[in-house]
């Protein structure tokens, strides 16, 4: 599941767009989901994954997974910056395989 | 980090509910250009101790000023407008239309919510690195078009109290700008409702600015930020130059004949009514400072160059300025 991001100002009326930097614009009070390489072009620009960029921000939502590989966010990220993958909490775990016996 | 240019640059607003409390952006505001700086005046000893130079330097108490510089677009006005020295009546279901007249409120003051003047926090992104602002308010202001590009542009001089270090991830509206078929000026005898028939086609430019002239003021508390500002006279004026026709404006001058003034800037209609989006600066009653004609180069037209000076009026508003646009504050 790719991730989706959200904006609300109550200020402004809805369906109003806003340019948060993810390479569409989002109408006020709805949800975009971004493409592999929106996401990677955000990376790119910010040097930071997408739901940490927008941890505080009280009008930007957040949800679902990133698309993006731990590779690709080594190579487009700082050094310095957690490329850790994300833990998908939605997988399914295969059961291991059985070690082999030796007779 | 390499150096940066302004391009990076960003500008966010909120309100704050508490005076001086630092508060993220809730609206990112383009600007063409800003100069908020920490003002300080440090300590520095001058110890008699057998040397020339001075001895020592202590922190002192400080406030922030500074410009802000802008096209004016209905979709961020109201917000710097609360933060000023005025009376807020807020109308309309979309466009709004805020209406601020001059209040006698001697200092800065904010509120959780309600059409009522506020304080800001003000965030700068500059390269990178975030400044927050706190206390904030538009100690005066400017709006001014001339015939040199058509687009109505703001300034504000902004104080604030104090300064930490600022958060926040911007976000953009499109532009909506005010451009050269957007204005129209109109000269009427002053008045509490000047009737304003016919916009005259003789100005080559217009400016209205305002200032609160505020000043911080610091008290013994164990801080160094100011803790309020205070508000003085204001001053208001009109400036303006216009194809000299004949002396009646002149005689006007000289007579201390008054007069009221008025731009309007209109997008999305003919009159403010219908408009989306609308920008209207009235002043009620105001006095020539200054009348000056010339005869220029033997091929350049012949100016007249004002100032008006703004009076108060019996029984009405000295100006009013009157903003519509989308955004509904609350």
């Amino acid at each position: 599941m790719a991730l989706k991001i959200s904006y609300e100002n109550p200020d402004f009326p809805k369906e109003m767009e806003f340019d948060i930097g993810v390479g569409v614009p989002i109408p006020n009070g709805s949800e975009v989901e971004l493409t592999e390489e929106q996401e990677l072009a955000f990376v790119a620009r910010t040097q930071s994954k997408v739901k940490d960029y927008y941890a505080d921000s009280p009008s930007v939502k957040v949800s679902g997974t990133t698309e993006l590989t731990p590779t690709q966010l080594k190579d487009h990220i700082g050094s310095d910056v957690n490329v850790e993958p994300e833990v998908d909490e939605e997988a399914v775990t295969g059961e291991p395989e059985e070690e082999g016996v030796n007779e | 980090m390499p150096a940066g240019i302004g391009a990076s640059g960003a500008v966010g607003f909120a309100f704050e509910a508490t005076m001086g409390t630092y508060v993220p952006p809730t609206v990112w505001i383009p600007i063409l250009d800003e100069s908020l700086v920490y003002t300080e005046d440090k300590y520095y000893s001058q110890q008699l101790r057998q040397q020339v130079t001075d001895s020592d330097v202590k922190p002192s108490y400080y406030h922030v000023e500074g410009d802000i510089n802008m096209e004016a677009d209905t979709n961020y006005l109201p917000y710097l407008m609360y933060c000023s020295r005025h009376t807020i009546v807020k109308s309309g279901a979309g466009p709004f239309v805020y209406e601020f007249t001059p209040s006698t409120a001697g200092a800065t003051s904010t509120a959780a919510s309600g059409a009522v003047q506020r304080t800001a926090s003000i965030t700068i992104l500059r390269n990178g690195v975030f400044f927050g602002y706190t206390g904030c308010t538009m100690g005066g202001y400017e709006f001014s078009v001339s015939t040199d590009d058509g687009v109505l542009r703001t300034t504000f001089n902004v104080m604030g109290l104090g300064e930490v270090d600022g958060s926040g991830t911007p976000a953009w509206i499109a532009p909506e700008l005010f451009g050269a078929d957007s204005h129209q000026v109109f000269v009427d005898a002053a008045g509490t409702a000047p009737a304003f028939a016919t916009p005259s086609t003789d100005f080559n430019g217009f400016t209205f600015r305002a200032n609160h002239n505020p000043e911080p003021q610091n008290r013994i508390v164990n801080q160094r930020s100011a803790t309020y500002t205070k508000f003085g006279k204001t001053d208001f004026e009109v400036e303006s130059e216009l194809d000299f026709i004949d002396k009646v404006e002149y005689n006007n001058f000289k007579a201390a004949t008054q007069k009221a003034f008025r731009l309007h800037s209109l997008v999305g209609g003919a009159s403010f009514a219908a408009a989306s989006d609308a920008v209207r600066i009235t002043a009620y009653r105001a006095a020539y400072d200054a009348y000056d004609i010339a005869l220029p180069g033997i091929g350049d037209i012949i100016m007249a160059g004002f100032t008006g000076h703004g009076l108060n009026i019996t029984g009405g508003d000295a100006y009013k300025i009157e903003i519509k646009g989308a955004p509904s504050i609350t």
